[in-house]
Formats: structure tokens, C-alpha cells, sequence
């Protein structure tokens, strides 16, 4: 969960992006920075680092980022630079998607297996979740290898349990009863 | 033995589990924000509902207490250094409950109702919510049957009736407990269903009471709850609602139940404890906003049921242990003022050698007069009068050393009286007993016996009464109200036995 400084700089963004136009590229702009975060650990580091002074970072997001950023996105990031806020910009991302996929009523939906699922698979749990939830479905895969076999799905706080793990636990319970 | 044949055991088991298909599951799930002294904060849980058992990893048990905007805080019903941040936390659905029934008697349990004993689980039907209403003004009556505590000068003074809440409070060492025991001990034989709540106590001292109880074959209609101090805060908070719920059993059955919570001081500790790491915000003395509620919530659920509603009762014995003799701090006040009187123990009385140590002058029974029986009334009634004479007389007797007449006369008899309400620990009386001795003292059969030789006096009446003077007994049970015949036998009872005693 993200903290109350995220969520409020997250809306105050998108609604901008909004008031603009821009909400596309913006969109593009801030999963692009989500990836980044993930990905490269010298990102990172130089996000929260309190060694680098404001002015110098600003100077190295506008070198490391113009061209490849929205102006806007540039703007608000040098923005929460100056308002010593750059440390909440992975809070901010994630809500900002949060925000984006509420605007456009999209779900997501979190399927966790064994092994990772054929693409055939994929686009047939996406047709059944848009029948049943009728909202359209931004699906995320997981792999976990302790299930053993059979799928298990997050769609929001409620949990899809269809996994041999659960089957054996359940079973278990029951000789043991 | 019979020797197992593998195929009888494969059909048990197709039988058991051909119910068992194979489905999808659904469970409502948060992931832990944060976990620390018993608390965890969890983002989601959306659709919880306040006091919900929620699962944690480890089969560990908590209860949702706040609900906030964007996380549930859940105390921890068990060792939260197996809990990590993102640990999936699912909810069980069910509010929290116990199991209750006769199949607690005899038994020691936890919080949550599990055996601690070290014996089997409990096997019970029936689970009832910890945290229930209390029942309404219609559903009750007035207290009028008596709950005899064996302990004369509570029976004689400060009398308490089924249904009534009576706290006992007093300092560190003043005897609570020894008074809570033994009137556990004296409800043998009543149809009295006892239950212990032992709450932020030593583990060895919980097994002290169990020893006592067994020793006096007690434990057949007690059942003792323990969260002792090294159990988490949480467990203690909750510790005297489960037994009440175990306890309502029996009073909604019609029954009879007595509770004992030893001790509420360490309750509102516990409880302040969670509410200070829940965040809510502190008042006196650092207790939470709703510490009088509580209190008031838990002790109004004990109660006299009407005739229509099965006409059970459930007795509350709270205990609160004060500071120095301090009855006006916050939590003393507080639960003063929601039961229905007090006895109060100190320890100048206990040291003096006056025990069970209770100041007749602070301790009141606000209901149980109505519940003393017809002859306990009649005789105690000039007790308290006596006894209030005593005390201011004995204060100002030691300036002046030629007293008149009369007020010799009143303090000799304050001198016996006060020897007559001692009495020994784990001696309860039948009322019989009691009246025996309380009518030979307030009448003066006592006044010309020296002071050292009252206790022999009455360890000698007590024997004649189970020997010689059994059909006096008889005669009393059955009237249970000093009339002018049975009045006339005790006073001839008393002349005899007197005279004989001077003899020897």
C-alpha cells in the first residue's frame, strides 16, 4: 500500500495529465518509470539517495530523461524533486496505474501457477473474467512452485483457490478430522 | 485388541471423504503492513466486520479491532515474531466464539476456549459469540434468592444474591482470592456453576487455585479460564468475555452461574496496553476513552433471568486490586460504581490479625439485603450498628481510662463480635452455623467469656450443632426464619451449652 503523500500527488497528477490530454503518453511515461524502478538498481539507488544535492539531481533527470519523457512527466518529476518528494516516486507510480485502470474500468486480476500459462490459456481466463466481473482485465501472471498443479486468482481482496496445495491441505484437514 | 484390517480403513476413509469434491475455494484475503507488540496493521480485508477472527500464516489467530480507512488493526492471539510484513492474512468470516456447555466443567481453558490442561479437547455443540448484549430490563427480575458465600460477615453484613455483582477489592495480600476460592468451595451441592477467570496472573498461581479447588472437590462445577501474564495483552482483554459467554450458558438455561474475574485492575491494563499501541488516543491515567464502558458492558451481563426467560442467574464477582488503599483511582471508582456494592479488604485488618480482613464500614450491598434469608436478617440486623459502635468507641477508649458503664459494656461486646467474624480460610459455614454464632454474640451470651476464649467457644458450638443439637438444624432449614419456637430453642441451646462450656 502506498502512503497518503503518494496517493495525493498520484491523483493531482493524473488529473492534470487529464486536464491536458495527455493521459495516453503519461500513462506510457509512468510504466516506463515503474519498469525503470524495477529493473535497474542504480535507478534506485539514486532516487533515494540523500548524498545527491536537489539541484543535482534535477539536472540529471532532465540529461537522463528529456527525449525519451513527456514534458509533462518531466515537469512533475523535477516538481516532486524540488518539493523533496522524489523518494515517494515508486508509491506514486503504482498508484498512478491504480487511478488509470479505475478511470478505464479495468480489473486486475493476479493468476498464480506452477508454470507459466500458454497464451491460449491466457486469452481464455481473460474471455471468462470479462463475462463474470464485466470489466475488462489487465491479467498478471506469477509462478509459484509450492502450489504443485492448478491455478490460483486474486480479484481484489477475494482469492480463487484452485490449487492441488489447497486440495492436499483440505484433505489433510479432513483425515485428520 | 482387534487387529486393524487395511481394507475397513480404506472404507472409512472413501466414506469420509466422498463428500470431499474437489472445488474451488474462495477466501477473502490482506497482506500485512506492519507487526509489533501483539498488533498488526493489514491493508485490505475489505469487507471485514470489527471483531472478526482473521488467520494468520502458522494457523496463528487475531481479531480484527479497528477499522480504518485504509487498514484493519488486528491484535494477535499468539506470538507475532512468526508474522512478516506481506504475510497473507485471510478472514474466517465468524465473529469470535467459544465453545460452551457441560463439557467445560472440570476444565481448564484459554481465551478462545481450547484446553490447557493437557486433556482431551472439549467436545461441544454449541459456540456462542464473546461479545453479546446484555439482557434487557423486561428479560430480568429483581435479586432475591441468596448466593451464600460461607463467610460470615458477608452473609451477615454485606449479603449477595443470585444475580447480583458484588466486587471485592482491596490491596496486594489482603486475601481476594482466599475469599473468591472459598466461595467457590461453599456452592457445593447448591447447582451452582462456578467459572475462574484468572487474568495477567502468575502461571504457579492459577495452578494453586486449581489444587485448592480439586483438594475440596470443587473442580466438579468450576471451570477455570487462565490468560496468565506471560499470555499476549490481547488474550487477557478478552479472557472475561469468553467466560461470561461460557458462564450464559447456564443462566439462559435456567440455571445458576457464578463468575469470578481475579482480577479486572490487570484487564484495564492489558487493554490499555492494546489501545495505546492501536493508537487511540490516551485519557486518564493513560486508559482509552471507552475503559468505563469496558467494565460496564462486561458486568451488565450478569443478571437474575425472569420466570418466562427460565428464572437462571449469573452472579459476577469482580476483584480489583487497589494501590495503598486507594479506592478513589480511576478503575476502583469506575467498577464501584457499575456493581451492585463492595467488599473491602484491608491490609491494617489483615495484619492485625482480623481475617477475612473486610472494613464493615466501607463495605456495602447495594440489592442483597433482599436475598438473605429471613433468619440471617433478623440476627445481624443490630450486627452492623454494634460494630460501628465499636469502632468509634475503640478510637477514643485509648485516651480516657475510666469509661462509664454502658460504654465498657459496648466495647466488651465490640471486643467478642469482632472475634466472632474471623474466620479460617477454606472453612465456609453452612448459615445454620452462622447464625448460631452471630446470635449468641449480638445477645450477649458472649459478654462473660473472656475475649482469648471466644474462638474455642465456637469451634466447641459448631461440633454441638453436627452432634447434639441436630434436630435444631433441622428445624432451621426447614423454617429458615427465626420464629418465636425456634427462637426460644436456640436461646435454650445456647444457656445449655454455655454452662457446660464454663464447666470445663
Amino acid at each position: 500500500m502506498a502512503s497518503i503523500v503518494a496517493k495525493r500527488y498520484a491523483l493531482a497528477f493524473y488529473q492534470l495529465a487529464e486536464q491536458s490530454n495527455k493521459i495516453d503518453a503519461v500513462t506510457k511515461d509512468v510504466k516506463q518509470l515503474a519498469r525503470l524502478i524495477k529493473e535497474s538498481e542504480e535507478f534506485k539507488r539514486f532516487i533515494d539517495n540523500p548524498v545527491i544535492s536537489s539541484i543535482k539531481r534535477s539536472h540529471i533527470l532532465r540529461d537522463l530523461l528529456q527525449g525519451s519523457l513527456d514534458e509533462l512527466t518531466l515537469r512533475f518529476l523535477i516538481f516532486l524533486e524540488y518539493k523533496k518528494r522524489f523518494s515517494f516516486l515508486p508509491g506514486i507510480c503504482a498508484c498512478f496505474e491504480e487511478h488509470f485502470l479505475q478511470a478505464h474500468n479495468v480489473a486486475r486480476v493476479v493468476v498464480v501457477s506452477r508454470q507459466k500459462l500458454s497464451e491460449y490459456q491466457v486469452k481464455n481466463l481473460e474471455a471468462r473474467f470479462q463475462q463474470k466481473f464485466k470489466q475488462d482485465i489487465l491479467l498478471e501472471q506469477k509462478i509459484d512452485e509450492k502450489l504443485i498443479g492448478g491455478i490460483k486468482l486474486q480479484y481484489g481482496d477475494t482469492i480463487y483457490d484452485y490449487t492441488l496445495r489447497k486440495h492436499l491441505d483440505r484433505y489433510k484437514e479432513a483425515v485428520l478430522k | 485388541m482387534n487387529k486393524i484390517k487395511p481394507a475397513e480403513i480404506s472404507r472409512v476413509l472413501q466414506e469420509q471423504l466422498a463428500d470431499f469434491e474437489k472445488r474451488i475455494e474462495t477466501y477473502e484475503v490482506g497482506t500485512v503492513l506492519s507487526v509489533g507488540d501483539g498488533i498488526a496493521r493489514v491493508h485490505g480485508l475489505n469487507a471485514i466486520m470489527a471483531g472478526e477472527l482473521v488467520e494468520f500464516p502458522h494457523k496463528i489467530r487475531g481479531m480484527a479491532l479497528n477499522l480504518e480507512e485504509d487498514n484493519v488493526g488486528i491484535a494477535i492471539f499468539g506470538e507475532d515474531t512468526h508474522i512478516r510484513e506481506g504475510d497473507q492474512v485471510k478472514r474466517t468470516k465468524r465473529i469470535a466464539a467459544v465453545p460452551v456447555g457441560d463439557g467445560l466443567r472440570g476444565r481448564v481453558v484459554d481465551a478462545l476456549g481450547q484446553t490447557i490442561d493437557g486433556l482431551a479437547p472439549i467436545e461441544s455443540k454449541e459456540l456462542r459469540q464473546i461479545e453479546v448484549k446484555a439482557p434487557g430490563i423486561i428479560d430480568r427480575k429483581n435479586v432475591h434468592e441468596p448466593l451464600q458465600t460461607g463467610i460470615k460477615v458477608i452473609d451477615a453484613l454485606t449479603p449477595i444474591g443470585r444475580g447480583q455483582r458484588e466486587l471485592i477489592l482491596g490491596d496486594r495480600k489482603t486475601g481476594k482470592t482466599t475469599l473468591a476460592v472459598d466461595t467457590i468451595i461453599n456452592q457445593r451441592g447448591e447447582g451452582v456453576f462456578c467459572f475462574y477467570v484468572a487474568i495477567g496472573q502468575k502461571r504457579s498461581t492459577v495452578a494453586q487455585v486449581y489444587e485448592t479447588l480439586k483438594k475440596y472437590g470443587a473442580m466438579e462445577y468450576t471451570t477455570i479460564i487462565a490468560a496468565t501474564a506471560s499470555d499476549p495483552a490481547p488474550m487477557q482483554f478478552l479472557a472475561p468475555y469468553s467466560a461470561t459467554a461460557m458462564a450464559e450458558f447456564y443462566r439462559d438455561s435456567g440455571r445458576h452461574a457464578l463468575i469470578i474475574y481475579d482480577d479486572l485492575t490487570k484487564q484495564a491494563q492489558a487493554y490499555r496496553q492494546l489501545s495505546l499501541l492501536l493508537r487511540r488516543p490516551p485519557g486518564r491515567e493513560a486508559f482509552p476513552g471507552d475503559i468505563f464502558y469496558l467494565h460496564s458492558r462486561l458486568l451488565e451481563r450478569a443478571a437474575k433471568m425472569s420466570d418466562t426467560k427460565g428464572a437462571g442467574s449469573l452472579t459476577a464477582l469482580p476483584i480489583i486490586e487497589t494501590q495503598a488503599g486507594d479506592i478513589s483511582a480511576y478503575i476502583p471508582t469506575n467498577v464501584i460504581s457499575i456493581t451492585d456494592g463492595q467488599i473491602f479488604l484491608e491490609s491494617d485488618l489483615f495484619n492485625a490479625g482480623q481475617r477475612p480482613a473486610i472494613n464493615p464500614g466501607l463495605s456495602v450491598s447495594r440489592v442483597g439485603g433482599d436475598a438473605q434469608i429471613k433468619a440471617m436478617k433478623q440476627t445481624a440486623g443490630t450486627l452492623r450498628l454494634d460494630l460501628a459502635q465499636y469502632r468509634e468507641l475503640e478510637a477514643f477508649s485509648q485516651f480516657a481510662s475510666d469509661l462509664d458503664e454502658a460504654t465498657r459494656k459496648q466495647l466488651e461486646r465490640g471486643k467478642r463480635l469482632m472475634q466472632i467474624i474471623k474466620q479460617g480460610v477454606h472453612e465456609p459455614l453452612p448459615v445454620v452455623k452462622q447464625v448460631a454464632i452471630i446470635y449468641a454474640g449480638v445477645n450477649g451470651y458472649l459478654d462473660d467469656i473472656p475475649v482469648t476464649q471466644i474462638k474455642e467457644f465456637e469451634t466447641q458450638l459448631l461440633d454441638a450443632l453436627d452432634s447434639n443439637y441436630t434436630d435444631f438444624v433441622r428445624l432451621f432449614n426447614k423454617e429458615k426464619a427465626l420464629t418465636q419456637p425456634l427462637k426460644a430453642a436456640l436461646d435454650q441451646l445456647l444457656t445449655e451449652f454455655k454452662a457446660r462450656f464454663k464447666r470445663t
